[in-house]
């Protein structure tokens, strides 16, 4: 009985306050899955990518600075042909692999050409499918030969295309989706940081890298810790066992702008949030339909209340931190309940003495808004979708379940509108997303002059002149309104004051640069 | 007694088998597909790939005939998620939940046993009332508001508990023990409450027995009374109720785990089914098998200890 009792009071001791001291010098950072560092295919995406940008290094990156302008990373510099075909990079040779082995020019050519594998299935295969050879011409020399004129291969380059070890990794099955598992159990790479251990649902540990080419970075070590829920993010931040968090949901401005020791910083990312409509569903096929769900929608109010102001509203798809392509003569598409009215009763669509729209057949506007639950700021937005489209007729039911369905769901064509976005490489080149033969065209969107427009701003080198076609594209879609335009949302982070120098742009690229970060 | 227990086991093999037949079949009829397959930035010609390269393209028996004979080899498979072996994942896991379901349990047990026999006792008495009420309270608060009011009360206001995660592996055990507190007391607030109702419940009928009366009669202490006649009876059912609780507080504890940010099965299990992981979804189904299956042998070779009435012949 002794024992217990001397137990519980040596328990009782240790319960006393002031033990949560920060450790000196190791940053802690929130991560909503577990990691897993497989660059060619990141199957969980965000938190994947996240530990790639302090793993792994491209062969160019987005600048420190402002995010969007191309900067060399293990690329020192690059000569391209007058048309944009050939693209010839000149690797660094101070570069070595965690594991002591250089780097060399056949790390490219082999991470490049997996990527290109189709057995391995790679996300990023399509930015390359115009791609005709690459080449080591010698260890620090890769050349890029394309097919067709390819303007945006710099951001491609530079959009979370890390560069694995041939050296490892061209021994190892690849035909398993979520990488190697002799890989991901013991990533290597050439970034500041390189791999402590991981415990699934619990940490992913780095520390700095002594030999980087850069320089040592300042911090220690990082431990990403697994934390699904966000509030218990915010949690940690006020009681300084976490020092950031990467994104922080309307709810928490307030708190957090209260809280002393945090500094919030909003950040424009290329980023696009809009309602994905089914084209193959024939109620939206007429472009005035489509304009007038937009005009019912008020979405300066779900910006000013649901995002608590951190947006803007959006009139197409290339965001406004894509500064360099004009945007002027772009319809703008206020709140405007009569007019979308008006032009549903010229698309043939009228108000019955129910209220409901029907049209000549008699046949009613029905449709389905594919919902998921549990993510608070999309849950209000489909509410006050679903009430915008039935005050001007629209017999809009919302399905609900779960996230994982609804992906599958609008892969496969089965619904007729959902809520989506995406982030984008901070270049306005949609040809995945718009082009009819896109590889990520779900909605099923199809015109000649959007194609047209596609294809030449891929083939044009000099930037004014691709402004020009990209705003012209703007223009069209945002006439088109192929699905509905929702807003692009601001990114806000909020930091521990502790934390010094971290990059002032969105998060992801913001840990490219984590080797000049430090804490104090 | 060996009989018996070859018996059960032979029982429990072939539940095990039944279990995973009929969770293979509701992984497969369930929509959406593993994550790794659906994302929207995937196109349909990878994702095609990626079915035929996991062998999700045979029929549904020919898929469940590979996994089990690589299950009686030994071999759980790796993530469809991660691509990390599945028996890391669980080993990983298990150990941060056995720790955390134990600590709940034995807070349930070492709180709610004396509490219910002294409510019994004192039935209808003022200390009745409020661990009545409590248990209620208990039984109907759910873990999520309770777990995020202790965070704010106890780490952001007060600062004496961090607000989740273990601690880390290499944490001092005093460390570890802060980290435990909360999500332990969460987790067994239910356990607790219920487990309070059900020794008051099963002590009051004991106390109106017989033999009880008997014994007073005799002039047998009260302390005796309770301890070596009505105890001893009274906890029969509440062995039982423990058996039930003990497999729920290690596969049911995902809300506790996501909240405390806490590395448990429970977490893996909800993420594993929203990922249609289906080699982690049958590992861990397997597991939770087993010990419920354990869990109700032990309590019923209880019986046989506390109950000299029963036998297993």
């Amino acid at each position: 009985m002794r024992r217990p009792i001397l137990l519980l009071a040596l328990a009782v001791l240790a319960l006393a306050p002031g033990a949560m001291a920060q450790s000196a010098n190791t940053l802690r950072a929130p991560l909503i899955g577990d990691p897993t560092a497989w660059p060619v295919n990141p199957p969980g995406l965000i938190s994947d990518i996240m530990i790639g940008k302090v793993l792994f290094n491209n062969v160019v990156r987005f600048s420190f600075d402002d995010g969007s302008t191309v900067v060399p990373d293990l690329a020192a510099s690059w000569d391209v042909d007058a048309d944009s075909r050939v693209w010839t990079f000149f690797l660094r040779d101070d570069v070595r692999w965690h594991d002591g082995t250089p780097f060399t020019a056949a790390d490219v050519v082999f991470t490049v050409e997996t990527i290109r594998n189709p057995e391995v299935a790679s996300r990023w295969r399509n930015a390359f499918a115009t791609l005709d050879t690459i080449e080591a011409v010698d260890d620090h020399t890769v050349r890029f030969t394309f097919r067709e004129p390819f303007a945006p291969l710099l951001s491609t380059l530079a959009y979370n295309l890390a560069i694995v070890p041939a050296h490892l990794v061209s021994t190892m099955d690849l035909s398993q989706p979520s990488g190697p598992t002799a890989f991901v159990t013991n990533p290597i790479g050439t970034g500041p940081f390189r791999f402590v251990e991981q415990v699934s649902g619990s940490h992913f540990i780095v520390e700095a890298n002594p030999a980087y080419h850069e320089g040592r970075p300042s911090i220690d070590r990082i431990e990403f810790k697994v934390m699904p829920d966000v509030n218990t993010q915010v949690a940690q931040l006020l009681t300084g066992e976490l020092d950031i968090t990467w994104t922080v949901e309307p709810i928490h401005f307030d708190r957090l702008s209260r809280a002393a020791n945090i500094e919030i910083r909003d950040v424009n990312v290329p980023r696009w949030d809009w309602i994905p409509l089914n084209l193959s569903n024939p109620l939206f096929q007429d472009k005035r339909v489509r304009q007038a769900m937009a005009y019912a929608l008020d979405r300066q109010t779900v910006v000013d209340v649901v995002l608590g102001g951190y947006g803007q509203v959006a009139d197409g798809p290339i965001p406004p931190s894509i500064a360099w392509v004009p945007r002027d003569g772009v319809l703008q598409i206020g709140f405007d309940p009569e007019r979308a009215v008006a032009l549903l009763a010229e698309a043939g669509w009228a108000r019955g003495g129910d209220g409901l729209l029907r049209n000549a057949a008699g046949d009613r506007f029905r449709f389905t808004l594919l919902a998921d639950r549990g993510n608070p700021t999309r849950d209000q937005i489909y509410l006050v979708a679903q009430d915008a489209w039935r005050s001007i007729g629209m017999d809009v039911a919302i399905e609900t379940t779960e996230w994982n369905t609804v992906l599958a769901r609008y892969r496969t064509g089965d619904y007729d509108a959902r809520l989506g976005w995406w982030v984008i490489k901070p270049d306005p080149d949609l040809y995945d997303y718009f082009h009819s033969q896109g590889g990520l065209n779900q909605i099923l969107y199809s015109n000649a002059r959007v194609d047209e427009l596609l294809e030449r701003g891929r083939a044009v080198a000099d930037e004014a002149e691709r402004g020009a076609i990209y705003q012209e594209l703007q223009v069209l879609l945002a006439d088109e309104q192929p699905s509905i335009f929702l807003y692009y949302p601001t990114e806000v982070r909020a930091s521990n004051a502790r934390v010094k120098g971290l990059a002032p742009i969105g998060f992801r690229d913001s840990l490219t640069w984590l080797h000049l970060a430090s804490l104090e | 007694m060996p009989r018996y227990l070859l018996s059960r086991l032979l029982q429990a093999v072939a539940l095990v088998v039944v279990v995973s037949i009929v969770m293979f079949a509701l992984i497969a009829g369930a929509p959406g597909g593993p994550a790794i397959l659906v994302q929207q930035d995937v196109t349909a010609e990878a994702a095609e790939t990626m079915r035929r390269n996991l062998g999700l393209d045979d029929p549904v028996h020919v898929q469940y005939l590979r996994w089990a004979s690589r299950m009686l080899r030994g071999d759980a498979g790796v993530s469809l998620s991660n691509s990390r072996p599945v028996a890391t994942l669980l080993g990983q896991r298990f150990g941060a939940t056995a720790l955390l379901a134990s600590a709940a349990l034995g807070l349930a047990i070492v709180v709610a046993i004396p509490v219910g026999v002294l409510s019994a006792l004192w039935r209808n008495r003022p200390f009745d009332r409020i661990a009545t009420a409590l248990a209620f309270m208990g039984v109907s608060v759910p873990n999520f508001w309770l777990g995020i009011m202790m965070i704010i009360l106890f780490s952001v206001t007060l600062g004496w508990l961090p607000s989740a995660g273990t601690g880390g592996g290499d944490a001092p055990w005093d460390a570890r023990l802060r980290h435990l507190i909360m999500p332990a007391v969460v987790l067994s607030a239910s356990s607790l409450a219920q487990l309070t109702r059900y020794t008051r419940a099963s002590m009051i009928s004991v106390l109106r027995e017989d033999f009880i009366r008997t014994a007073r009669a005799k002039g047998v202490p009260q302390s005796a009374v309770l301890t070596r006649h009505a105890l001893r009876n009274g906890l029969i059912p509440v062995i039982t109720v423990i058996g039930v609780i003990m497999p729920r507080l290690f596969s049911g504890a995902a809300i506790t785990e996501s909240i405390f940010a806490w590395p448990g099965l429970g977490r893996l299990a909800v993420d594993a089914a929203l990922q249609r992981d289906f080699p982690v979804i049958m590992s861990l189904t397997l597991l939770v098998s087993v010990l419920v299956i354990v869990a109700s042998l032990v309590v019923d070779l209880l019986y046989a200890v506390v109950d000299p009435r029963i036998r297993y012949d």
